[in-house]
C-alpha cells in the first residue's frame, strides 16, 4: 500500500512539473517563432518601393542621389507583402490572426515624416517632424541639418538647425519623441492606462550607458519600416493574476 | 506475493516510461528549436545577401543532419514583375543563383524519421497501442523575402548607364554578353588593348536596336558583373553577362 502511495505521489509530482515545464517551453518556442517570422516579414519593405516615382528612375539610371532625395514606399503593397510573408512563416490561420491582432502599430519612417497604421491597417496622414522655434514651425529631416519653414507669405524658406539654435542631438530627440508619441497613442490601453514607447537610438548621444541601452534600434538612417508586437497572456491562479508580456519591435531599413 | 511482484514491475515500468517521456520530450523540443534556428539563419542570410550560396546550403544541410535524417525542400518565387512570379523547386535552379529584391525563398525541413519522443508516444506499452499515429516528426518552414540583390547583379539599365558613364575612359573597357551574342560586344576607346575600334555609345547601331538586335540590352534584364583589374588595382574590364 505504502509503495503505491509513494508511486502515486512521485507520478503526480512528475506530472505537475512536466505540465508547467511544457507550458513554459511551448511559450518560449512560440515567442522565438513569432520573432523570427516578424524579422523575415519586415524585410517586405524592400520590395514595396514605389517604382512610379521619378527619383526611382534617377536611381535606376545610375545618377547621383542627393541626400534628401528619397524613394517612396507603396504603403498598401507593403502591408500586403508583409502579411503574405508573415502568413507563409506561420501557416496556421488561427495563429496568424492572433499574431496579426497583436500588432498594434506598423510604422514607416521617411527622412522628413512618418506614417503609422493601427490594427485596422489604415495608414495615418503623414506626421511631419516639426518643431516650434523662434515663432517658426520648423520642418526637420532625419539625415540632414537642413530645415525649412513657411514665412508669413507662405513661401518655403530653407534654414539650418544650427541657425535656429538646435543641436543635432536635440533634433534627433525631437524626431524620436514625435515617433514615440504616435506609437504611445496607437498602443494606449484604456483599461491599464498604459501605452508603449520604443527605445530608439539617437546616434548623436555618446553617453556610454545610453549607447548600451539603445544599441539595438535606429530608425534615423534611411527609410525604416518597423512593427510592434504586443501580447499579454494572463493566467489566473486562485485570486491572483500572473501576466506574461511578450513585446517585440522588428524592422528593416532601406537606404 | 506474485501480485506484489507484478504491481512493483508495473509501477517501475510506468515510472520509467514517465521519466523517458519527460526526457525525450525536452530533447525533442530542444532539437526542434535548433532546427528552426538554423533554418531561420539560412533564410535570413539569403534575404540580406541576395543569394542562397552553396556554402549556406551546406551549412544548413550539415547542421540539420546532425540531428537526424532531414529532407530539405526549397521553393523560389522569382518576381517577373510586381505580383507575378515564376516558381522554381529544383535546388539547381535556386542554389548559387543571383536573386532579385522581391523574390521569395522558402526553406522547408522535415525529419524523415520519428524522434525518440515520437517513437515513444506511438509505441505499444503494456499491450496498449495508441489509436492513431501521432506525427512527431520535426518540421520547420521559413520564408524570406529578398531584401538586397546580390552585390554583382546589375539590371540592363545599370549596364547602359555604365557604358555611357565610362565612354571616355582609355583604361576601361566594357564587355556586354547577351543571350543572343555569347561572344559579347566591347564598348570603349580603341586605345584599350581589348578594343579594335571605338565604340563609345550604346543604341547607335542596328544590332542594338529593337528587341531582336543581338546586342540589345533589355532594361529589366539581369546581368552578372565581373571586374578585371590592372596590377595597380585600377579597373581594366567590366564584363556583364546576361542571365
Amino acid at each position: 500500500m505504502q509503495q503505491i502511495v509513494a508511486a502515486v505521489v512521485v507520478l503526480l509530482f512528475i506530472t505537475f512539473t512536466f505540465i508547467t515545464l511544457v507550458y513554459l517551453d511551448n511559450t518560449n518556442s512560440e515567442t522565438e517563432g513569432i520573432k523570427q517570422a516578424l524579422n523575415l516579414s519586415a524585410k517586405a519593405v524592400a520590395c514595396a518601393i514605389d517604382g512610379s516615382k521619378s527619383n526611382y528612375d534617377e536611381m535606376a539610371k545610375g545618377m547621383d542621389r542627393s541626400e534628401l532625395s528619397e524613394i517612396a514606399i507603396d504603403n498598401d503593397k507593403l502591408l500586403s507583402e508583409f502579411y503574405d510573408v508573415l502568413y507563409k512563416n506561420i501557416l496556421n490561420n488561427e495563429s496568424f490572426e492572433r499574431i496579426k491582432a497583436g500588432i498594434p502599430a506598423k510604422v514607416v519612417v521617411y527622412y522628413d515624416r512618418f506614417y503609422i497604421a493601427g490594427n485596422d491597417d489604415k495608414w495615418s496622414p503623414p506626421f511631419y517632424f516639426t518643431h516650434y522655434s523662434g515663432g517658426k514651425l520648423l520642418y526637420l529631416f532625419t539625415k540632414s541639418d537642413i530645415a525649412y519653414y513657411y514665412d508669413n507669405s507662405g513661401i518655403k524658406v530653407f534654414t539650418n538647425i544650427h541657425a535656429e539654435n538646435i543641436s543635432r542631438e536635440q533634433k534627433n530627440d525631437i524626431i524620436i519623441n514625435k515617433v514615440n508619441s504616435a506609437i504611445f497613442q496607437y498602443t494606449f490601453d484604456s483599461v491599464t492606462g498604459k501605452g508603449l514607447t520604443v527605445q530608439i537610438r539617437n546616434p548623436e548621444n555618446n553617453e556610454a550607458e545610453y549607447k548600451v541601452r539603445h544599441s539595438y534600434f535606429n530608425v534615423l538612417d534611411g527609410i525604416t519600416f518597423f512593427v510592434l508586437y504586443k501580447e499579454n497572456t494572463g493566467i489566473g491562479v486562485d485570486t491572483r493574476e500572473f501576466e506574461y508580456a511578450n513585446y517585440n519591435v522588428v524592422g528593416y531599413t532601406v537606404e | 506475493m506474485p501480485a506484489r511482484i507484478i504491481s512493483t514491475i508495473v509501477i517501475v515500468l510506468i515510472f520509467m516510461y514517465s521519466i523517458c517521456l519527460v526526457i525525450f520530450f525536452f530533447l525533442h523540443q530542444n532539437i526542434k528549436s535548433n532546427i528552426n534556428k538554423v533554418n531561420y539563419e539560412a533564410a535570413e542570410v539569403a534575404a540580406t545577401s541576395g543569394v542562397l550560396s552553396s556554402e549556406t546550403y551546406s551549412y544548413l544541410s550539415d547542421s540539420v543532419n546532425r540531428y537526424g535524417d532531414y529532407m530539405i525542400k526549397l521553393k523560389l518565387e522569382k518576381q517577373v514583375k510586381p505580383g507575378i512570379y515564376d516558381v522554381f523547386f529544383e535546388s539547381g535552379d535556386i542554389i548559387d543563383k543571383e536573386l532579385q529584391v522581391g523574390d521569395k525563398l522558402t526553406i522547408y525541413l522535415e525529419d524523415k524519421n520519428l524522434s525518440l519522443f515520437g517513437k515513444l508516444v506511438n509505441s505499444t506499452i503494456l499491450g496498449y497501442t495508441p489509436d492513431g499515429f501521432v506525427d512527431g516528426r520535426i518540421k520547420s518552414i521559413k520564408t524570406a523575402v529578398i531584401a538586397k540583390k546580390a552585390e554583382n547583379l546589375a539590371k540592363g539599365y545599370d549596364v547602359i548607364a555604365d557604358i555611357e558613364k565610362n565612354s571616355g575612359s582609355v583604361q576601361l573597357a566594357i564587355l556586354v554578353v547577351t543571350k543572343l551574342n555569347p561572344a559579347g560586344k566591347y564598348y570603349g576607346l580603341a586605345a584599350h588593348e581589348y578594343i579594335d575600334a571605338d565604340n563609345l555609345h550604346y543604341g547607335d547601331s542596328t544590332d542594338e536596336s529593337g528587341n531582336t538586335g543581338v546586342n540589345y540590352i533589355f532594361d529589366n534584364g539581369d546581368f552578372i558583373k565581373t571586374v578585371e583589374l590592372y596590377p595597380d588595382g585600377v579597373e581594366k574590364l567590366i564584363k556583364y553577362v546576361q542571365q
